[in-house]
């Protein structure tokens, strides 16, 4: 008998003789997908991993703003725009209707005042203040840029790498990597998601095995504190009946082994019982926001209405990092036509948002700063693409893929730092140019992943994250 | 109608030697042709050395600082296939082609390149501008180089010659049975291969599965769901011999409409069927489920798999024989348009591609087991698929109509015929041509007689209309594209649907409201408004119309009422084609009121003549009542006319006028409904071949290469018979669907193999290339072809064939030397045991708590379903019938691995997550069902505790319970009421059903 099967023979013993859980096997190597054909060594459980490289961060938060903010009204300050308000450009359309016809467009000034923040001497607008406050913490790239024009395929890329083929999301590929700290947690969540957009392909494993998908706690549109982690509760039977009933289950299901030849997957379904049961036990109390002290629920502004809401999702967001889940994504996103960002009229709504955020997001630096989460805790800021220089209608401003400003913070980048430059207007990324896909490649990087290593293999060829692109921007690391 | 078979150009086993052998000829000469020309080229120029100089001093430099990382030697990957490494390499450039053009500086991809024209190189950022004119003159001078570096080329794909040896694209062969030393075992052909390969490797099969075991593998692997436990007792009772039992018992599944529904769902998953797009807007796709029943059927009809090949292929090329055949071949063809494609992607040459793309993607893997997808941007790096194969594929795809664009583009559809429906609204037509007709006589009649009739305004008078109670076709505003903020409203009447929109009388000049519409066919067409008249509206709303000659814009008056069919004005009659849509936009620029948008209606010259008559029966606008009548105001003129003679003479008018009116309206009332659509494609105007795209992308055009098929499953010099005026999809369709064709058998052969062993003779179910798996039985997935294909494609008689074998009927639990040698059971000497798919998890819980809805086919998503997104999955009925969205999807799918919409997916995913369990455990619809089976038991009170656990247990797994499960049951039922509640016995009954349903050998099968 090959020492593979001693093991699992041992470990069927334990199992077998255990009569009440198996709180003390590891999770390893049990929780497999069936599909055959696939090669041993591609990992399919959420056991850790040892990084490729040199870590940097051991897990990320995500802060996505959907539909768009705009970076000449927020972080990318310029002196030209708002000398320039009201002229006329040159410009070549983009979209359907308009595609490669040029035309004229009218110049519009930044709406917020722009002053210079902390020691690094970063511009901020007024937009936000609270976040401006944390510009020593930041890192940011000015010169962004990606593909697609409109919501749905610029979201799908931001998150998946590709606009419209169906690709692993960021978050997946993350934990396919590098699997899981805390097993009793899912490793990959997304809070609060939007259902359009992309939707549940945004948080979704495409071809990776099933487990490295997103979960989604609650969705986009409800009150973030009745956002749930899907039949993590029984509605019907109390704890202690439904207590009494897990050990029926169990027993059944080791009278039922017991009938079986070997079998893993039997196996791995009564250890899926199991740690679903500790879930069970665990979940909602990260997930519980009570015992959080007053001072806390002041930093991230849950006491007052208008940042209520994102300020829980950035509190349980976390919560979620201190119990070391290796992937986490806030969403501010609604479900409507036009996600919240996205101001094709009526710009001087951003203050709305950027009210509804700010306070929030600046109390989540802070926090992960003072509990020295912020080393190994890269926080990432932005949306699926910024908003044109000139106006869209008279008050608007259309989407601008072409160049926009995403911060990161924490997590091994160099804080203080504005890397890369968009054109005089802000309207095309000119210098230190940062693809959707080469931030991607740097993400990885600083979780310890080489983009062009971690590979899976699908219809006969491996694939990337970032396909065949993408270059690691080692000037922003630290 | 067949073609003979050697017109597709399959490699027939006689003549391959001798093929070989031209080709070994033709590519000698080849390769004397290139050592000449690469001789010429290898002559170098001499440069002076101060040109050399400048190379060394300007341009070295600027390489290796800027180009050389991505176009190096030592590139960890060439970008774009360029290497500029040398002169040589310059001149002979990548995949763009050549990077220098001598003497010719704008034509030099180099400079277009780092002038930012073009491509945009290099793409950390621009040169400064000395540097760029430093590389002009270098390129001017000649682009002196003394580097002499030659490359290996990047990669080296594999050629056609030698891809054809690769098992997979040899013709099946013919094999006789294999002998076996143990001959009692068989009682199959198909043991006898399966027996070959085990004594082989020194195994022996275990045992027969009992009868319990096996009556439940063959009705979940069937009909996908459980036996009922009266048919499990008969079943293990009968007297007769398994082997006899077990060919009946096949009979009877496969006759039942439930097999349909279970092997339809398996091509479903093939075919990623789901009835949105999902992405980034998802459309709906509300004819989808025609298609899914289309299938369904086919397999219950047993239909032949080369024909059901070819009518998803090319369904509406093909000729037919009845209406229903018609339908059903158009129908078919909803494959190609079921795609996940992102509508609303705005470069409108990409999106073409990649429908394309996706197109040949599902078609290869679905049909021929190939990952063609992999040549779009180069050469298949694995298997013998040059990127002209993959153009010539795109070529016939080009030269079909998936797509209206638009901001949101759409898919393709098309009517369906019903000449009975046809004649209904033929002769509702011409009834309502006819009274209107009469009612404009009386009216004129009337006038004559100084009276004039308008309807009451107080007459009931319907607020809104059905969308469909229109000739013609009606477009809804919440179709139509908007830009800006446009508020719905009811509150003016009448309208058309759910409600009307308006501009709120605000930012005049922003907004907008597009109607597209593809017609049927090119003609003259008159087009319609309709609005709800108000004295706030704008009367002069700006439209604009475009058709086959130019735009037209008209100014409507929206305080004037809506004359035709008392909904709609007319706009005009235009030509339009049948192959760009008709564009119809609305504006509220410089308009003076309140702008509102209900719908657009396209009237076809038949149907126009309707709508006609009645515009004529203009009401007049704000006069007087002082009639009697019930509907209508009568105004007498009494000064022009003698009133007694009037009297008698109107009365009887305006009686018949009153009968024809009501007539009228009933009729309108009840329309005979619509001409049924589906999703499907359409042949382009113009075919023509296609571009190779360099690297994939649709704007950097290689190129032209002649539609086609994949070469290395065609003889050589093969060329399909494609005429100008014709896709070629009719052609592509009958050379897969082929028995010659070295995959199409094959692959679905497997296909079912897979469903009814939970492995493929092949593993990779959608690869059959390089990069797949290998064959464990060759021989026997060969045998199985050529069966299938002489057996007239029957899906029927091969499922039959397989399950009467005896490896089918192993047991899989048992010990064996294969458990050493085997471990993976890959030679089948035993039963695999398998986790219940998602489908047959819901449907067993629905039929044993007895909830399942049975009903058969038909729509499915529920009516005015805008969007897919936060759909309530609230339905009973079998699984293949609940709403299959990309966007969202039942919670029990997802979490139990449904095929992802978005792939061709032969072999689902079988993971173990601990959020199934969550679902096992907590989720309602486990719950409730567990309460509804518990009183289902309570209520046989004839039956004693004992009995009804073991009825529960036979019921849920398909077996009684042992001494030791029987104890343990009655042991929780007891404690569960002293601890809990003495009155909670019910609530005990669930627990327990509860705890079954999550138990292992309800989640698996045997």
């Amino acid at each position: 008998m090959n020492p593979r099967n001693n093991r699992l023979n041992s470990r069927r013993e334990m199992i077998r003789r255990s009569a009440c859980g198996f709180g003390s096997l590891a999770l390893a190597g049990l929780l497999t997908d069936e599909c055959s054909g696939r090669d041993d060594r591609i990992p399919t459980t959420l056991q850790q991993r040892v990084p490729m490289i040199r870590p940097r961060a051991k897990r990320v938060i995500f802060i996505f703003m959907q539909g768009g903010p705009s970076h000449v009204d927020s972080f990318d300050f310029k002196p030209e725009l708002l000398r320039n308000d009201g002229k006329e450009i040159d410009f070549v359309g983009v979209r359907f209707g308009s595609f490669g016809k040029s035309g004229q467009r009218t110049l519009l000034k930044p709406l917020w005042t722009f002053k210079k923040h902390g020691e690094c001497g970063q511009p901020v607008s007024a937009l936000f203040p609270h976040m401006a406050k944390h510009v020593d913490k930041m890192c940011m790239i000015h010169s962004m840029h990606t593909e697609g024009v409109a919501h749905g395929p610029s979201t799908l890329f931001l998150h998946t790498g590709a606009t419209n083929l169906v690709r692993p999301s960021i978050g997946s590929w993350i934990t396919y990597g590098l699997g899981s700290v805390n097993q009793n947690v899912p490793g990959f969540v997304t809070i609060q998601p939007s259902a359009s957009k992309g939707g549940p392909r945004n948080y979704a494993n495409a071809f990776l095995p099933t487990i490295f998908q997103g979960t989604a706690i609650g969705r986009a549109g409800q009150k973030a504190s009745s956002a749930r982690l899907r039949n993590i509760t029984n509605p019907v039977l109390p704890a202690e009946v439904q207590n009494h009933q897990f050990h029926l289950l169990q027993a059944i299901n080791r009278q039922q082994l017991n009938r079986a030849v070997d079998d893993e997957r039997l196996e791995a379904t009564i250890e899926s019982y199991e740690l679903a049961y500790r879930m069970q036990k665990n979940a909602p109390e990260i997930m519980d926001l009570s015992s959080e002290p007053e001072h806390t629920l002041r930093l991230y502004g849950i006491d007052n209405p208008k940042t209520e809401d994102f300020g829980r999702q950035c509190l349980m967001a976390r919560r979620l990092a201190e119990s070391d889940v290796r992937y986490i994504q806030v969403n501010y996103s609604d479900e409507s036509a036009n996600p919240r960002w996205d101001q094709h009229s009526n710009m001087s709504k951003h203050a709305d948002h950027a009210e509804a955020i700010d306070k929030p997001v600046a109390g989540l630096l802070e926090d992960l700063d003072r509990r020295g989460l912020l080393e190994d805790t890269l926080v990432w800021w932005g949306g699926e693409f910024g908003r044109t220089p000139f106006a869209q209608g008279k008050d608007g401003r259309d989407h601008n893929p072409r160049g926009f400003t995403v911060w990161l913070a924490g997590g091994g980048v160099k804080a203080g730092l504005a890397y890369g430059r968009t054109d005089d207007i802000g309207h095309h990324a000119v210098e230190n140019k940062v693809h959707m896909h080469d931030l991607h490649a740097t993400i990885l990087h600083l979780l310890g992943l080489d983009h062009e290593k971690l590979t899976y293999r699908h219809a006969g060829r491996n694939f990337r994250l970032t396909d065949v692109a993408g270059t690691v921007v080692t000037d922003i690391i630290s | 109608m067949r073609l003979p078979q050697t017109e597709f150009g399959f490699l027939v086993n006689r003549t391959a030697i001798f093929l070989d052998q031209a080709v070994a000829i033709v590519s000698a000469f080849v390769f004397v042709f290139f050592v000449t020309l690469s001789t010429c080229d290898a002559q170098t120029d001499n440069f002076s050395p101060a040109e050399i100089e400048f190379f060394e001093s300007k341009i070295r430099p600027l390489l290796v600082e800027h180009c050389l990382d991505c176009h190096g030697a030592n590139a960890a990957r060439v970008r774009g296939g360029l290497r500029l490494t040398s002169r040589k390499e310059m001149l002979k450039g990548g995949d763009s082609g050549p990077a220098i053009v001598l003497g010719n500086l704008d034509e030099s991809l180099l400079i277009e390149s780092i002038r930012y024209d073009g491509f945009e190189m290099p793409p950390k950022g621009k040169l400064s501008p000395e540097e760029i004119e430093a590389f002009e003159k270098w390129v001017s001078m000649g682009a002196p180089d003394p580097r002499t570096a030659s490359s290996a080329p990047i990669f080296k794909a594999p050629t056609i010659r030698e891809g054809k040896k690769f098992w997979a694209f040899q013709p099946p062969q013919n094999h006789q049975p294999p002998v076996v030393a143990n001959t009692h075992w068989p009682t199959s052909d198909i043991d006898r291969f399966v027996l070959a390969k085990l004594e082989e490797n020194g195994i022996q099969p275990i045992h027969d599965a009992d009868r319990q075991t096996l009556i439940r593998r063959i009705y979940l692997t069937l009909v996908g769901l459980p036996p009922e436990p009266e048919k499990i007792d008969s079943w293990v009772s009968d007297p007769r011999e398994t082997s006899v039992m077990i060919g009946d018992l096949v009979d009877e599944l496969l006759s039942h409409s439930q097999f349909g529904e279970r092997w339809g769902r398996h091509w479903l998953d093939v075919a990623r069927f789901a009835e949105s797009s999902g992405g980034g807007r998802s459309l709906m796709f509300p004819h989808a489920w025609r298609y899914r029943d289309y299938v369904i059927r086919s397999f219950n009809e047993d239909k032949p798999f080369d024909q059901f090949v070819t009518e998803q292929i090319a369904g509406d090329l093909l000729s037919s024989e009845s209406e229903d055949q018609r339908n059903q071949q158009l129908i078919a063809t909803g494959f190609l348009a079921l795609g996940p494609t992102n509508y609303e992607q705005q470069d409108k040459e990409l999106l073409k591609m990649e429908v394309i793309d996706e197109q040949i993607d599902t078609i290869g893997k679905a049909f021929l087991g190939l990952t063609i997808g992999c040549a779009r941007c180069h050469d298949h790096k694995f298997d013998p698929i040059p990127t002209s194969d993959y153009y010539a594929l795109a070529g016939i795809f080009g030269s079909t109509q998936s797509l209206v664009n638009n901001n949101v583009s759409k898919y393709v559809v098309r009517n369906l015929v019903d000449s009975k429906l046809e004649s209904r609204i033929n002769t509702h037509r011409s009834k309502v041509e006819r009274i209107s007709g009469e009612l404009n006589q009386i009216e004129e009649q009337l006038k004559n007689l100084g009276i004039q009739v308008t309807p009451k305004s107080s007459a009931p008078k319907s607020k809104s209309y059905p969308i469909d109670s229109f000739s013609g076709w009606v477009i809804d505003n919440r179709d139509a594209n908007k830009v800006g903020i446009w508020q719905s409203s009811t509150f003016g009447s009448p309208f058309i649907g759910q409600d009307y929109i308006h501009d709120k009388n605000e930012t005049k000049g922003i907004k907008s409201v597009t109607f597209v519409h593809l017609l049927e066919e090119d003609g003259v067409y008159e087009v319609q408004l309709s609005y709800s008249a108000n004295g706030n509206r704008a009367s002069n709303v700006p439209v604009t119309i475009f058709h086959q000659d130019g735009q037209s814009t008209t100014l409507v008056d929206q305080t004037q009422p809506t004359p035709i069919d008392g909904a709609f004005i007319s706009l005009g009659s235009f030509r339009f084609s049948g192959e760009v849509e008709a564009k119809v936009v609305i504006s509220n620029e410089k308009t003076n009121g309140h702008v509102i948008v209900d719908s657009i209606r396209f009237l076809s010259p038949q149907d126009s003549a309707v709508a006609i008559q009645s515009k004529n029966r203009q009401p007049a606008v704000g006069r007087m009542g002082q009639g009697t009548d019930a509907n209508f105001n009568i105004t007498l003129n009494q000064s022009d006319v003698e009133h007694s003679r009037l009297e008698i003479d109107s009365k009887q008018l305006i009686q018949r006028f009153n009968r024809l009116h009501s007539e009228l309206t009933s009729l309108k009332k009840s329309p005979p409904g619509k001409l049924p659509m589906t999703m499907s494609v359409k042949e382009s105007r113009s075919p023509s071949d296609g571009h190779i795209h360099i690297r994939g992308s649709a704007h950097h055009l290689g190129p032209v290469v002649p539609r086609g098929f994949l070469s290395v499953c065609c003889q050589d010099n093969f060329k399909p018979n494609i005429k100008s005026n014709e896709s070629g999809r009719l052609q592509l369709a009958r050379w897969i669907a082929n028995s010659r064709h070295p995959l199409t058998a094959r692959v679905y052969v497997n296909r079912v193999w897979r469903h009814l062993f939970g492995k493929g003779l092949v593993e990779s179910t959608e690869n059959f290339g390089k990069m797949g798996r290998l064959p464990t039985h060759p021989k026997l997935l060969d045998y199985l072809a050529q069966k299938f294909t002489q057996s007239g494609w029957s899906t029927k008689k091969l499922i039959r064939e397989i399950i009467l074998s005896r490896v089918y009927g192993l047991d899989s639990n048992g010990i064996s030397t294969g458990s050493e040698i085997d471990p993976e059971n890959h030679l089948l000497w035993k039963a695999n045991r398998r986790r219940v798919d998602a489908e047959v998890l819901r449907d067993s819980i629905l039929l044993i708590s007895g909830q399942l809805d049975d009903k058969p086919g038909g729509r499915t998503i529920r009516k005015l379903t805008q969007y897919d997104l936060g759909y309530q999955f609230q339905t009973v009925r079998r699984s293949v019938y609940v709403p299959a969205f990309r966007n969202s999807m039942l919670d029990l799918f997802e979490v139990f691995d449904f095929a992802n919409p978005n792939l061709v997916v032969g072999h689902r995913n079988s993971s173990t997550l601990p959020t199934q369990a969550l679902f096992m455990m907590n989720s309602s619809f486990v719950i409730s069902a567990s309460q509804k089976l518990a009183q289902q038991i309570l209520q046989s009170e004839d039956s004693s505790r004992k009995e009804k656990i073991e009825r529960l247990y036979l019921k849920v797994i398909g077996r009684i319970p042992d001494a030791n499960e029987m104890d343990l049951a009655i042991e929780f039922l007891d404690s569960f009421q002293t601890q809990f509640a003495q009155d909670q016995i019910e609530n005990g009954w669930a627990s327990f059903c509860h705890a079954l349903f999550a138990s292992l050998e309800f989640r698996f099968f045997d």
